[in-house]
Order: C-alpha cells, then structure tokens, then sequence
C-alpha cells in the first residue's frame, strides 16, 4: 500500500517572454474541496412550492480562476516600473487581485498553462493508482464464509 | 548572557509552500556564545494545522518590507493558550522573489 500524502513538490511552468509559473504539484483534498466550492454557483429550482430548492453548478468563469488560484504560488511577473507583482504567500483575496490586474491575454495564457498542468497531473495521478492497483475499479472487500 | 534578538508581529511556521501555523507575536533570540537561536510567540488561533506542523523540515518565518528572514525549526513545544517556543537552526534572508541565501553571522 502506497502513501496517500503527498509531499508538497513545485513545478515551474514557463510561459511566453520568458515568464514563469511557480505551481503546486497536487493539490491536497482541502484544496480540492476549495477549488470545487470556489467554482461553483447556486442555481434556483423553481418547483412552483412556496420555498424554492437550491442546487449547485459549476460556473465556467470562477472554475478557471479557482483552479489559477488553488495551484499558483508565484510568477515573476512585474509591474509598469519592473517591480514584482508579489503573490508568494499572498492571502487568495491578494492573488485574486493581482490576477484581476494583468491584461486579460496575460491571464488567459496563466489560465491555459494552468489548466494544461492540472489535467497532466490528475492523468498521472489516475496512472500511478493504476500501477500500485493493478487495475481501475476499488478492490472489492471479500467477505469471509459463514 | 548577551543576546542579540528581532522581535515582531507577524510571522509563520510553513512546511515548504503550506503554513503550518499562523503567528502573531514572536520575539527571536540569539544566545552570542552559543550562537543558538530560539524563538518564542503565539499561534493565531484556528490558523494551526497540527498533521502539518509535525513534519519535516519545517521553517519559522518572518517577513520583513521586501524579504523573509527564516530559520529550520529544530525542535517546538506548544503550550495551553497558543504559546509555543522553538530552537532554531542558522538564520537565512530571502528576498521577495523566494530567493534563500545564509545570513552572514548566524
């Protein structure tokens, strides 16, 4: 049985001009719970009942920044006057803002080349416990006779 | 004993990019003969992550306008209230970009 923490690993994602991306490698459960809530938005189901009931969907806007901010911890972008744009330990409201700022084909390239990392790692992720299983499906629990 | 020490606010035990803890109120000391530095302070409370702060290495930091002074965690004791006090290993400055180098004197 292998792990299931993992140690907390960089990646580095260069970007165009020669920028790049400090990223997380995995994201832990808390973050993924974050990165979920975070993408989500409330919907009204009209029943007709007096009460309406509240369902959840996935906001196609806010997910792309929630997964930018579950995973990015630094860039060396900089400003006008060549000063860096600081988001290492940044609170999210921080890098949220600073994210806001650049231009939107700046934060679209951050975007994709995120998005691009989180797809390769969850692919590796789901290979890796191919590997340690042998196989796809959880190994059912064999109950024992009588 | 002669002692040379920082004392500040705001402050962090990370494990690498995680903070372990949040800190407010610390105040590091360095013995001069020994050159042993210590720190002691308060946690913030609900900012404690007690899986993370039992690994290893972890780093007590401490920012100042455009870098981070950071020291291994060599040994930590907490205490009833949020109290805690540490031993720590060489001090290092980093600069705003993350960038680590060994302090001179430490």
């Amino acid at each position: 049985m292998g792990s299931r923490v993992r140690r907390p690993e960089t990646d580095i994602l260069t970007i165009s001009h020669g920028d790049t991306l400090t990223v997380k490698k995995y994201l832990t459960a808390a973050e993924f719970r974050q990165l979920v809530k975070a993408s989500a938005r409330p919907v009204r189901i009209d029943t007709g009942a007096p009460t309406a009931d509240v369902a959840l969907e996935i906001d196609p806007t806010e997910s792309g920044v929630a997964t930018v901010i579950a995973y990015l911890l630094d860039w060396t972008f900089t400003d006008f006057d060549d000063r860096p744009l600081v988001i290492r330990d940044q609170p999210p409201a921080v890098v949220r803002a600073a994210l806001d700022a650049i231009d939107a084909d700046s934060y679209m390239e951050v975007q994709r080349a995120i998005q691009a990392h989180d797809t390769t790692m969850r692919t590796l992720a789901a290979s890796e416990k191919k590997i340690l299983s042998g196989e796809n499906a959880p190994v059912p629990t064999l109950r024992s006779v009588g | 004993m002669l002692q040379r020490g920082i004392r500040g606010t705001v402050a962090a035990v990370k494990w690498s990019y995680f903070t372990a803890a949040a800190v407010h109120g610390y105040a590091v000391t360095q013995d001069r003969t020994t050159k042993t530095w210590t720190v002691t302070g308060s946690f913030v409370p609900g900012l404690v992550d007690g899986f993370k702060l039992r690994q290893r290495p972890i780093f007590f930091v401490a920012p100042f306008k455009r870098g981070a002074w950071r020291w291994e965690i060599l040994a930590i004791n907490t205490y009833d209230g949020g109290r805690f006090a540490a031993t720590l290993g060489p001090l290092s400055t980093e600069d705003q970009h993350g960038i680590t180098r060994p302090t001179a004197g430490n």
